[in-house]
């Protein structure tokens, strides 16, 4: 007679797993390191508030990563067992740290009168909160791991659905947005979307694809210790950023990409100026002074939508001054002091089908094609002036949030029926053949001529 | 895991938690991972501009932005938030704002005593009768008027304020109409509150104004509101909601005030972003350099499938790091990264197709030849080819979902754009010069010749058009039923054209990634992996007594995934025998650096790299490795 061994059981199947003291050394290692880490700090009087560097931090951050990292090894050794979950839950709060309640009325204060106990540098606060949310993370798993199947299964599709809830808020994000979405995202979906960077809305080319927007950027220098307004020993360097001969450096153009990214980033405007009625008067007032200025140094107002483009605060606060700072610090020249960065944004305007084809649509005449790259296609806007440290020189500038044209005037010479006796003329006299650059003239410093652009 | 079937969890739990085939998750493994080291790799061109202290986004505004920027809750009820104080947005009226309430005194009391001209100007203007406007306008002016008066004419004001029929046709100031109703002490109180108010404000003229200004312009309803503001009397469920007294508190809030122009009371904890980055506070170039090559070798072990259960969450954490860090040089395809990583972590991307499945067969491998005969079902099991595995599917499935998601959302949002109805969308997205090929003369003339024929080109734009709506709306629904395959080839035409036309290439290899994920695992297995009997045949004998010769007929049983070796545990003689021998294809029996030549030549999943054994030094170092 056979005899028929049973099946194997599922976790016949299963590799044996590694011997749980070998998981609690290398776990309890990693706790460890995060304790020196601990230890370290207090050892060395770093500061307990605020967020000063201190000599102490590189050290205990790379303690405390290494402690987090050999606990989560842990954790991988023996996935279903929870005293390597409990290491790792206790590297990452050990690292985020400890507290007391800040007193009554201070909580809304940027950094919170009370000190704060941590593995973790207080100066390196958004490392702790990794730890942090690592440690709570883990601790969960630690109590999974005790769960029978079903409940393991239910607590996932709980998960589920909060995931896709705050993925379905992303989405839904873009204005306009449902009441019901701002009120999940700001109570409920925010910190985990953005720590996970899931908070996409997913919105490519919508509405309309849309024109690219480029950065160009005017660097001046004075000789070190020379006075602000001496115009003998002003230097002045034109930067197009980004600059595909420049820029696309790596085989996919990522670094081009990026680039374009970064300057797309500034084209957030105020849906409609909401100063105060007095400050648009004089903005209107200032504007009309500039188009009458003697001695070609006129800037006259061209029919364009919009001709003023106020940015949001965003751009206007933040990302304008720390584009001076980086620029004055990146174009930097041994001798020399970056006197001012002026950065005008120019959006690039895509031609119409029938531009491109030279067909003018009201009056059913052929016209001559538009060059993609014809300078006055460019809308630019002067962004403002700052300083090496990205301070906004002068607010009042006539010109600040204004469209300044490249246009052909009736300086200029006609544009000609054909594109390719177009083409002929930039190439033998350059664009100011045709059109008038008023962003050189603002600027007072001739902008490079780019033939072709290609 | 069999019990599901028939559990309560019913239809959802067998979608989300059927055991499946980890060679999807496999495979997207290896592609993320390479995407991912080729973009890290182009930031080190960059790593300074991007990531350093003086990028784009500098340091101190990024930890400035994470730390304090706003999100203000809206409530849940009708009621509107009412802001304690508004600024003007131009910095430099802001700026003379925030300084005019930065030098009222510390003291309510004594602030009151300075503002009491303004609380009588506000209560007796809260009509929105024209009166009332003239009035408020003309006490606004009255105080621009007092800043430049003489003491002389001080004095002058004030006799005749002490008329008991009160005319000021003669007064070098002009008076609203309430002051001519007011009583003789009253009117002179009125003075003297003015010209308190006076010494608040700045000496340079054009702050002033910009004050003034803002003074006059104030929401009228909110007036009394900005008065209790600055005198200290604002109080707000329980909590003074005013000008600080103390200093400390008072900088605070008025810097808060001048960066993000709410107040940062009433902001509460509602500040800041759970972003988390290594690049918010390294400053030193080596370590930056450290940092980001240690980050290279995590991607390219990840991507390898090595130690994927730790360097997969690695990986992930890192490429968030880069991400928390740089959000301006984002867009789509950091997305589709994040969104790979993340559900490559939580399911088994290293079970197959990896480094981590080649050991695992190896200690099988060692198990089995080592087991004496005995049977090891987790070895055997694991030497058949990964195991299916619950969580396998639930990433899977994952993905599946969310590129639902970002389809339907994609798709439904153009719906928006005119562009989209017109069918001018296409040709927005062929001429854009900075994204698209305008910039090769040849495309330029292929475009100029196609758009003589206006029929042609409305066809065109037509149906490409009609073909990513169609593809984008239709996908989410579509995916789910027998036109999958369908649905999968337009994904991919679709991304090629974005690929192509677009020049975002990275982007484009993302979503191939994302789209394998409705790849059945078979398919991908017998294509990139090694179907179970192809390859030669050969015979391994080993004497299962010796545990060197058992170490090296493990690792070549490991490499043999086609099952194309037969092993004999070929025990002889009394003492153990280390030395194994292979019998190849051709019959012939070899041994030491030979064996492992024939191996590297006819093992399927060897044969890739068998071009590895021409490098001067390797079969010497296979030996000292393995012995003979």
């Amino acid at each position: 007679m056979t005899v028929h061994s049973p099946p194997p059981s599922p976790t016949d199947l299963e590799e044996p797993p590694l011997p749980p003291e070998r998981v609690l050394t290398v776990g309890l290692i990693g706790v460890g390191l995060v304790v020196s880490a601990f230890i370290l700090g207090l050892a060395s009087g770093a500061p307990l508030r605020g967020f000063d560097a201190h000599w102490a931090d590189g050290p205990r951050t790379l303690l405390a990563a290494l402690g987090l990292f050999l606990a989560g090894c842990a954790v991988s050794m023996r996935p279903g067992w929870y005293g390597g979950w409990l290491c790792a839950a206790a590297a990452g709060l050990i690292g985020y740290g400890v507290g007391a309640q800040p007193p009554a009325g201070t909580e809304w204060y940027l950094s919170p009168p009370r000190d704060w106990y941590a593995g973790v540098p207080n100066a390196w606060d958004s490392v702790q909160l990794f730890f942090g949310v690592f440690g709570a993370f883990a601790l969960v798993g630690a109590i999974w791991t005790r769960l029978p199947r079903k409940a393991v299964y239910a607590c996932i599709l709980i998960w589920v659905c909060y995931h896709y809830a705050g993925i379905m808020s992303a989405v839904t994000s873009p204005p306009p947005m449902p009441w019901m979405t701002d009120q999940y995202w700001k109570r409920v979906g925010s910190p985990y979307l953005q720590f996970a960077y899931m908070n996409n809305a997913y919105q490519f080319y919508s509405p309309d694809p849309g024109p690219a927007t480029e950065l160009w950027v005017l660097i001046e220098y004075r000789p070190e210790g020379s006075a602000d307004d001496a115009e003998s020993e002003r230097e002045c360097i034109w930067h197009i950023i980004p600059h595909r001969s420049e820029d696309y450096v790596d085989p996919l153009g990522l670094s081009y990409y990026r680039r374009l990214s970064l300057t797309e980033n500034l084209a957030q405007f105020q849906a409609s100026y909401m100063s105060l009625a007095p400050e648009l008067k004089v903005v209107q007032a200032r504007r009309e002074k500039a188009s009458r200025e003697s001695g070609g140094r006129d800037i006259p107002r061209v029919p364009a939508t919009p001709e003023y483009e106020r940015p949001n605060e965003l751009v206007s606060r933040q990302l304008l001054p720390s584009f001076a700072r980086h620029l004055a610090h990146e174009y930097a020249r041994p001798g020399k002091e970056v006197r001012s960065v002026k950065i005008y944004r120019a959006r690039h305007q895509l031609t119409t089908l029938a531009q491109f084809r030279g067909f003018d649509p009201t009056t059913g005449q052929s016209v001559m094609p538009v060059d993609p790259f014809m300078p006055s296609l460019y809308i630019p806007n002067f962004q403002g002036e700052f300083d090496g440290e990205g301070q906004l020189k002068d607010s009042t500038e006539p010109l600040l949030y204004w469209y300044v044209p490249i246009y052909n005037s009736r300086s200029n010479n006609p544009l000609p029926a054909t594109l390719e006796e177009y083409k002929r003329n930039i190439r033998r006299h350059g664009p100011s053949y045709y059109f008038t650059d008023t962003v050189s003239r603002h600027a007072r410093c001739e902008r490079p001529v780019e033939e072709g652009r290609k | 895991m069999t019990d599901q079937r028939t559990g309560f969890l019913g239809a959802v739990g067998r979608f989300f938690f059927s055991p499946t085939d980890p060679t999807t998750l496999g495979l997207m493994r290896i592609m993320t991972g390479l995407i991912v080291l080729y973009t890290h790799a182009a930031y080190s061109l960059d790593l300074s501009n991007f990531f350093g202290p003086n990028a784009w986004w500098d340091q101190q505004q990024g930890n400035l932005q994470r730390r304090e920027m706003p999100h203000p809750r809206t409530p849940l009820g009708w009621e509107v938030p009412q802001a304690t104080i508004r600024v003007d947005e131009m910095p430099h009226r802001r700026s003379a704002e925030i300084e005019f309430m930065r030098n009222l005194p510390n003291d309510p009391a004594a602030r009151q005593a300075k503002l009491r001209y303004l609380k009588t100007l506000f209560s007796r203007t809260t009509s929105s009768e024209d009166r009332s406007y003239r009035d408020f306008s003309a006490g606004i002016f009255l105080i621009n008027s007092a800043a430049r008066v003489s003491d002389d004419q001080v004095v002058q004001v004030r006799n005749m304020l002490k008329a008991e029929k009160f005319d000021d046709k003669n007064s070098p100031v002009t008076f609203p109409q309430f002051v001519h109703d007011m009583s003789p002490q009253e009117r002179q109180a009125l003075w003297d509150d003015v010209l308190a108010f006076n010494t608040t404000l700045p000496p340079d003229g054009v702050k002033q104004e910009y004050i003034l200004a803002w003074l006059e312009y104030y929401v009228q309803h909110q007036r009394m509101r900005l008065y209790q503001f600055l005198a200290g009397e604002l109080k707000e469920n329980g909590q003074d909601m005013s000008l600080p007294a103390d200093q400390g508190e008072r900088a605070e809030v008025l810097d808060y005030l001048d960066t993000w122009g709410l107040d940062t009371r009433q902001i509460g904890t509602h500040k800041g972003v759970s972003n988390f980055s290594v690049w918010l506070h390294l400053t030193d170039p080596s370590a930056m350099w450290a940092v980001h090559i240690i980050a290279l070798v995590v991607f390219l072990l990840f991507t390898l499938g090595l130690y994927t259960r730790v360097t997969s969450v690695l990986a992930w954490a890192l490429s968030l790091n880069y991400i928390h860090r740089s959000q301006m040089i984002l867009f789509g395809q950091d997305t589709m990264q994040t969104i790979l990583m993340t559900y490559l972590v939580i399911g088994p991307s290293g079970a197959a197709l990896s480094l981590d499945a080649l050991r695992k067969r190896y200690r099988a491998a060692l198990a089995v030849m080592g087991a004496g005969g005995r049977s090891v079902p987790w070895a055997t099991a694991a030497l058949a080819g990964p195991q299916p595995s619950w969580l396998a599917n639930f990433a899977v499935r994952m993905v599946q979902i969310n590129f639902c998601f970002i389809y339907f959302s994609s798709g439904f949002s153009k719906l928006k754009g005119t562009s989209w109805w017109e069918h001018s969308a296409a040709w927005l997205v062929m001429a854009n010069p900075e994204f698209g090929l305008l910039r090769y003369q040849a495309y330029e003339w292929l475009l100029r010749v196609l758009v003589e024929s206006r029929f042609l080109m409305a066809l065109i734009a037509g149906s490409v058009t009609m073909f990513t709506l169609a593809t984008e709306i239709g996908l989410p629904f579509l995916i789910w039923t027998r036109l999958r395959p369908v649905m999968v080839i337009f994904s991919t035409l679709l991304h090629f054209g974005i690929a192509i036309m677009m020049g975002l290439t990275v982007f484009g290899l993302y979503m191939y990634t994302l789209v394998l994920c409705y790849f059945p695992a078979k398919l991908i297995r017998d294509r990139v992996g090694s179907a179970p009997g192809s390859g030669r045949k050969m015979t391994v004998k080993y004497d299962g007594r010796d545990r060197t010769a058992v170490r090296k007929a493990g690792l070549v049983r490991a490499l043999d995934i086609a099952g194309q070796v037969t092993f004999v545990d070929a025990a002889t003689g009394k003492e153990a025998d280390r030395t194994i021998r292979l019998t190849d294809p051709d019959g012939k029996q070899v041994v030491g650096s030979d064996l492992y030549r024939s191996a590297l030549r006819d093992l399927v999943l060897l044969r890739p790299v068998r071009y590895v054994g021409l490098i001067p030094g390797v079969w010497p170092l296979v030996n000292v490795w393995f012995g003979r």
